[in-house]
């Protein structure tokens, strides 16, 4: 191909940038491990260029494509990269996690480089295809200086497309899916889909490079599509900041760049430009990796201005008349807000019927009947080891119940998920918080709220007039439970940097966000200081009020008393006794059972 | 019949070397939790280290063997001495760490490019002769590295199942928190897993080397096929690595028989995805124990 050096390296560099911005949204946002960029980005090209190949094969044989046009290639490309991506989420986003990812998609790297190079009917072998210039309609682009510009609308477009994901609903799902996954469906939310989808958007982007690098190359051959390449995107990743596509960019360019640098060097032949580049962006990444994890540009550097900081230190702390207000307006329109429900009148919302679990010779839950009424509080208390944690995952279908069952207004969970119970209106409050760490204060809130459009990834294309409003819906929402739990000054900071107490508050803001009429409290205020302890009793009271109905597991026995309209006493699994809180405090039994005295 | 037993034969060869690379492997991943892919560069490096003193010193081949060992050794504890120790420190998450292991395979089999050249490096000199063992024809090169990889195998199964440190090997493997809590030095324990499995590693290395060549990125399908063997075998214990390795082996060799040899990768890695995918805990199970 004609046309000027520079251009070339231009073009060398946008390719790398389009492969870098999208294996960000897999590796960054996602938090999926993926070695398989090489593999997809030559999944592409062979795809384009036996599509398009014309005429005699290198070895003289007669090419077996259609011989389709630069377009129909491309178009192609992406398909069969896209569905090939689906088949390594398959596993992948089912079972498959952590090293066991990275063990299939180097085997997938290395399946698709030997096919490449032995197949020799299809993909030349070692010898490669000769493949056929870009063009469109009869134009067609023959020289460097000529592709530059499609090259570089090219990149430009996939960071568009990577960035408007990365900043929709859908990207904070990814990023909640890779901070906690558990968390993201005990809040109702699949999982399944948009990793997969994440992976197949990933392996199109860089099966649609591949396309066109070949084209622009007029050739493929396997030597291309080395796990170096897989290494150097990652490295691209890994030090612009995973989940800042911006920061793709810049690594992109800036190593893209050391090659012809080096390639320019006087004292340096051009045979040892490329190993020079490789140690350097090696060493690069493994100082990267020991002194800037977070990379060049952290996630959320920019997302922090959006924000203003003022706006949001001028909501009030807490103020107990708009919380009861803001609480039960929107969550429960039909009660009325002054009058208590009685819970003996009002038919029960969750019945739980003879419940038993064993694990191995342990029976952990003995045949363990009870009912939660609208507007109750229920305290499930007993000595460690009781079984009060193994009923709520068998509640939510964390576990599954040997004998017995959950009823939910009146229908049965048996063999429902954390997610399709959280969906149908119960949501757990994990004892260990499950907080997600790496996104703010407001991020995990709005990530409870439930049906989102802009979750939807076609959507976010679609109707982004529709996805916005809806984010600003879910934002509004976010802040407004923030505020009910006191900590909407802290909004935008990131959670891990919150204290302990100030995370719980922020998890309890996320269960609120979900509207669940059923909330599982798993020890709400073990380990805050007495005042968080105080707030979360007085917001757990207004819950109650509102209408819903609460389990609450508590050690606390101030808080039990505090809340509890009924204690459910278990030991061993169990339910030994039943009744209000003067009941059960004032039977000595129960009381040396407790305290073990 | 005859060519059954010579296809056997074969496959203890093969299976052998991938059992040794897979046990190594095995055991720094599964007692520091590290998915090192570095272990390339060390497995490089004692091949370079077999052609520097054999060939350019011009010193004996049991020299040669002894310096791939040792620099496959010191490699492998620098590299978790001066990377993955602070890492850990710092509390860096698992693809940090990965990425950082990355890092260091690209940039070693770069350096050894840079420093001995693109070229491959041969270190001829050993006393090579075909055995006929009834119908089977093997090579003495090639029983000598069968026995040694098992014989390696063994011992470092005997030193984890039988010792005092091999415990405490045992310990961290299974939990680390408590080791560290009943005073077992985990850091300490770190750096030998990484000193034992470098060196099995070194020694594969230099049969390698001396069977065929020593060129830059050597290491990275023998570490591949070592890291297959692990996850085909079970993770659970240096037995489940070994077989795996051997499955691996006798696949290959097997499918040869049938498929051309780029056939039996692939079929090895639809072997390995059906075993994910199915049986994650790999061929072997169990849980503890070594």
């Amino acid at each position: 191909m004609g046309g000027s050096y520079i251009a070339d390296l231009a073009n060398q560099i946008t390719f790398l940038v389009a492969l870098a911005v999208s294996l960000n949204l897999l590796l960054g946002f996602a938090g999926q491990m993926s070695m398989a960029t090489a593999a997809f980005y030559g999944l592409g090209a062979y795809t384009c260029a036996i599509m398009t190949a014309q005429g005699m094969t290198l070895t003289g044989a007669a090419v077996i494509g259609p011989g389709w046009p630069f377009l129909g290639g491309l178009a192609s490309a992406i398909v069969v990269s896209f569905v090939g991506g689906l088949v390594v989420a398959a596993p992948a986003a089912r079972r498959v996690r952590g090293d066991y990812l990275i063990l299939l998609t180097l085997a997938f790297h290395f399946l698709v480089v030997t096919i490449a190079s032995s197949w020799v009917g299809l993909t030349g072998g070692p010898n490669g295809i000769v493949v056929p210039p870009i063009g469109f309609f009869g134009y067609e682009i023959n020289t460097t200086d000529q592709a530059f510009w499609f090259l570089l609308a090219w990149a430009a477009f996939v960071s568009l497309v990577c960035w408007w994901i990365g900043r929709s609903p859908f990207g904070r799902l990814l990023r909640g899916i890779r901070e906690d996954e558990i968390a993201i469906q005990a809040l109702g939310k699949r999982t399944i889909a948009p990793k997969s989808l994440a992976f197949a958007m990933t392996a199109a982007m860089a099966g649609a490079t591949g396309a066109i690098s070949a084209a622009y190359m007029q050739f493929v051959a396997p030597t291309t599509y080395s796990l170096d390449l897989a290494i150097l995107v990652a490295a691209c990743v890994a030090l612009g900041g995973p989940g800042n596509i911006l920061g793709s960019v810049v690594a992109a360019i800036v190593i893209g760049a050391l090659r012809p640098i080096l390639e320019n060097v006087p004292s340096l032949s051009s045979d040892s430009a490329v190993p020079w580049q490789t140690v350097i962006y090696g060493s690069i990444l493994v100082a990267g990796m020991v002194f800037r994890p977070r990379g060049l540009l952290p996630e959320g550097l920019i997302a922090m201005r959006r924000f203003p900081r003022e706006a949001i230190s001028a909501v009030p702390r807490v103020v107990q008349a708009t919380l009861l207000k803001t609480v039960g307006e929107r969550d429960q329109p039909a009660l009325a807000k002054s009058s208590v429900p009685n819970p003996m009148i009002a038919s029960p919302i969750v019945r739980v019927r003879n419940l038993s679990k064993s694990f191995g010779g342990l029976q952990a839950v003995k045949d363990v009947s009870f009912d939660l009424h609208p507007g109750e509080i229920v305290a499930l208390i007993g000595p460690n080891g009781a079984g009060k944690s193994t009923i709520f995952n068998l509640m939510t279908g964390a576990i599954r119940p040997d004998q017995g069952e959950v009823t939910l207004h009146g229908q049965s969970l048996a063999g429902a998920d954390p997610c399709a119970v959280a969906r149908s209106g119960m949501a757990r409050y994990f004892q260990h918080v499950r907080i997600l760490p790496g996104l703010s204060a407001l991020n995990n809130v709005a990530i409870g709220v439930p049906r989102q459009a802009g979750e939807n990834l076609a959507m976010t294309f679609l109707a982004p007039m529709r996805v916005a409003r809806g984010e600003a819906e879910v934002r509004a929402e976010a802040l407004r439970q923030l505020e009910n739990v006191g900590i909407a000054p802290h909004a935008n900071r990131t959670a891990q940097d919150l204290a302990f107490g100030q995370q719980k508050l922020v998890a309890f803001a996320r269960l609120l966000a979900t509207g669940a009429q059923v909330l599982l409290l798993d020890e709400p205020t073990s380990g805050v200081d007495p005042q968080a302890a105080d707030q979360i009793i007085a917001l757990v009271r207004t819950l109650a009020q509102s209408g819903k109905s609460i389990c609450i597991v508590e050690h606390s026995l101030h808080v039990v008393s505090e809340l509890a309209d009924r204690i459910l006493f278990m030991n061993a699994g169990a339910i030994m006794a039943e009744g209000t809180v003067e009941a059960i405090t004032t039977r000595p039994d129960l009381v040396d059972l407790y305290f073990g005295t | 019949m005859n060519q059954l037993l010579q296809l056997i034969a074969f496959g203890i060869v093969q299976g052998a070397t991938y059992a040794l690379l897979a046990a190594s492997f095995w055991l720094i991943y599964a007692t520091t939790r590290t998915f090192h892919l570095a272990h390339s560069v060390t497995y490089a490096v004692a091949g370079y280290a077999a052609f520097v003193i054999s060939v350019q010193l011009g010193l004996s081949l049991w020299l040669g063997a002894f310096a791939s060992v040792i620099s496959a050794a010191a490699v492998g504890c620098a590299i978790d001495a001066i990377l993955y120790r602070p890492m850990r420190a710092r509390g860096a998450s698992v693809l940090s760490i990965f990425l950082a292991s990355l890092g260091v395979a690209a940039a070693g089999a770069a350096a050894l490019q840079l420093i001995f050249g693109p070229l491959v490096k041969q270190v001829p000199g050993f006393p090579n002769a075909t055995l006929y063992l009834g119908s089977v024809t093997v090579t003495r090169l090639q029983v000598l590295t069968a026995f040694c990889a098992a014989a390696t195998i063994f011992l470092v199964f005997l030193f984890i199942t039988r010792t005092r440190t091999g415990n405490a090997i045992t310990a961290v493997r299974t939990n680390p928190t408590m080791a560290m809590a009943v005073g077992i030095p985990v850091e300490r324990i770190s750096v030998l897993v990484f000193g034992i499995g470098s060196a099995m590693a070194g020694l594969a290395a230099f049969f390698e080397t001396i069977s065929f060549v020593a060129y830059p990125t050597m290491g990275l399908q023998p570490v591949m096929f070592g890291v297959i063997g692990v996850f085909l075998g079970g993770i659970g214990s240096i037995r489940g690595a070994a077989l795996g390795g051997f499955v691996l082996g006798f696949l290959l060799v097997f499918s040869g028989l049938f498929l051309s040899q780029n056939l039996g990768v692939i079929l090895v890695f639809a072997v390995l995805l059906v075993v994910v995918v199915f049986r994650p805990e790999g061929l072997l199970r169990s849980p503890s124990g070594a």
